[in-house]
């Protein structure tokens, strides 16, 4: 039975998905934040951190529906932040483009009250070494830097009603208890991330 | 935060019984996506089509492998014993961004088929309330949902249109257009003469390296490549479409086991 389950998820977890998968080892970046402050994934993992990526874009109704209606990430970030898990908000949008630029970003930092750094990567090779397709698209990176989960954030693509999966918090469960993330990879869902011309 | 239509129309009465090739007509509007729906109903089904009509370069999501989006939904609240067969969908397009985003879409207009089946006994006049969402998108998404009504039976024309969405729903593929042959981590797809070929994959399915690149030729073989790993194996399902040598265009859906 568990077998046919297993199966069954990994028969949802479909196509298309370029960029990492679970187990290769995650692309290193250094960004700025919106206060000019660099962050970097490899400084990060040398101090034993586990790194959530969530690529983020403010105008989008998926970003919305996590940050606004809902605060799935934040109180996601909440119940890890404590047991050394870093969390990286990444807008991969170019500029001119919905939701980009450090001005509007600035303001959704208010607006969602963001517990963790919002990152601009408006050339979008970040975005693109990950092969971030969404917004939310996430990324769980081990301490040791391979990937431990890609996917949604939750396992009900609608713009407006929620999964009763956190896959985020299950990975990170898994991965704080050294066991294997039990579903390492689904499929996004989202608006597309706006990557330049 | 969405945009939210409830200005449900229902227009066209009828009497008692349903009648044959008559069809009604309900319909609302948002901003970038009008929505209205025409109904052809005989003595023991009604055929609706649901309707899209979009706004300029605005795009709705196709129920297919797609990197972003979803499609739109229709949410029937069906008096006691009637029963809804599923949405039918026509042929979508290849929709490329930037980041390699791969997705199948419609513009300017998406009519869907629905075939509802009243009970035995039905008789009367009987409203159909659906509500109808989506995610539309250009360069922002915007999700919406309204609420129509439909009213049976129906009482004008319009059965023509109904016909026409109807035979814009590909069928299934003949097994003589084309042949396709499963490897280890390879699907290849030929189709002897073709110009050109576009596969789509359904939304669940076995993990692709990418679809973007690998989703269509020119020429008459088509070579998907699967990823490794568990899942590798499952069904591959989808629809095929052939661009022939003589400009025509044929398409239907396949399953590879």
């Amino acid at each position: 039975m568990k077998v046919l389950s297993t199966l069954a998820l990994l028969l949802v977890a479909a196509a298309a998905l370029a960029g990492v998968v679970p187990g290769d080892k995650a692309p290193d970046f250094v960004l700025p934040d919106l206060d000019g402050k660099e962050h970097s994934l490899d400084e990060y993992l040398d101090q034993g951190k586990i790194v959530v990526l969530e690529w983020f874009n403010p105008d989008c109704p998926f970003i919305k529906k996590h940050h606004l209606q809902a605060h799935t990430m934040n109180e996601t970030y909440e119940r890890f932040r404590d047991k050394g898990v870093v969390w990286l908000a990444i807008n991969s949008g170019a500029e001119g483009k919905q939701g980009a630029g450090r001005e509007r970003n600035l303001q959704a930092r208010e607006d969602y009250d963001l517990a963790f750094p919002l990152l601009l990567d408006p050339a979008g090779t970040v975005g693109q070494s990950y092969g971030a397709k969404t917004t939310p698209h996430m990324f769980v990176i081990k301490a040791d830097g391979t990937i431990a989960y890609t996917g949604a954030i939750d396992d009900d693509n609608s713009a407006g009603t929620f999964g009763k999966t956190n896959h985020v918090a299950e990975a990170l469960s898994a991965v704080l208890a050294g066991e294997p993330v039990a579903q390492p990879e689904t499929r996004p869902y989202g608006c597309s991330v706006k990557y330049a011309d | 935060m969405f945009v939210r239509n409830l200005a449900g129309v229902a227009l066209l009465l009828g009497l008692c019984q349903f009648l044959p090739a008559a069809a009604s007509r309900a319909a609302a509007a948002s901003n970038a996506v009008t929505v209205s729906a025409q109904v052809v109903a005989s003595a023991d089904s009604v055929v609706v089509a649901w309707r899209f009509d979009l706004a300029e370069r605005w795009h709705l999501y196709a129920p297919y492998c797609n990197d972003s989006g979803f499609p739109p939904s229709v949410r029937l609240d069906l008096p006691a014993g009637w029963s809804a067969g599923p949405l039918r969908w026509p042929v979508p397009e290849r929709l490329v961004l930037p980041g390699g985003i791969l997705d199948h879409v419609y513009h300017d207009e998406l009519v869907l088929v629905q075939s509802l089946h009243p009970p035995r006994a039905a008789a009367g006049r009987t409203a159909i309330p659906a509500t109808l969402s989506w995610l539309a998108c250009r360069q922002t998404c915007v999700p919406g949902d309204t609420t129509l009504t439909l009213i049976l039976p129906p009482a004008d024309g319009g059965a023509d249109a109904v016909l026409a969405a109807e035979a814009a729903i590909p069928g299934r593929l003949p097994p003589a257009s084309a042949r396709f042959v499963r490897g280890a981590s390879t699907v290849r797809v030929r189709a002897p003469g073709a110009r050109g070929l576009t596969l789509i994959p359904a939304a669940d399915g076995p993990a692709l390296v990418d679809l973007a690149a690998d989703g269509t030729v020119r020429g008459d073989e088509l070579v998907l490549r699967l990823r490794p790993g568990a899942g590798a194996s499952a069904p591959l399902r989808g629809l095929l479409i052939i661009d022939h040598t003589n400009g025509a265009r044929s398409s239907g859906s396949f399953v590879v086991p």
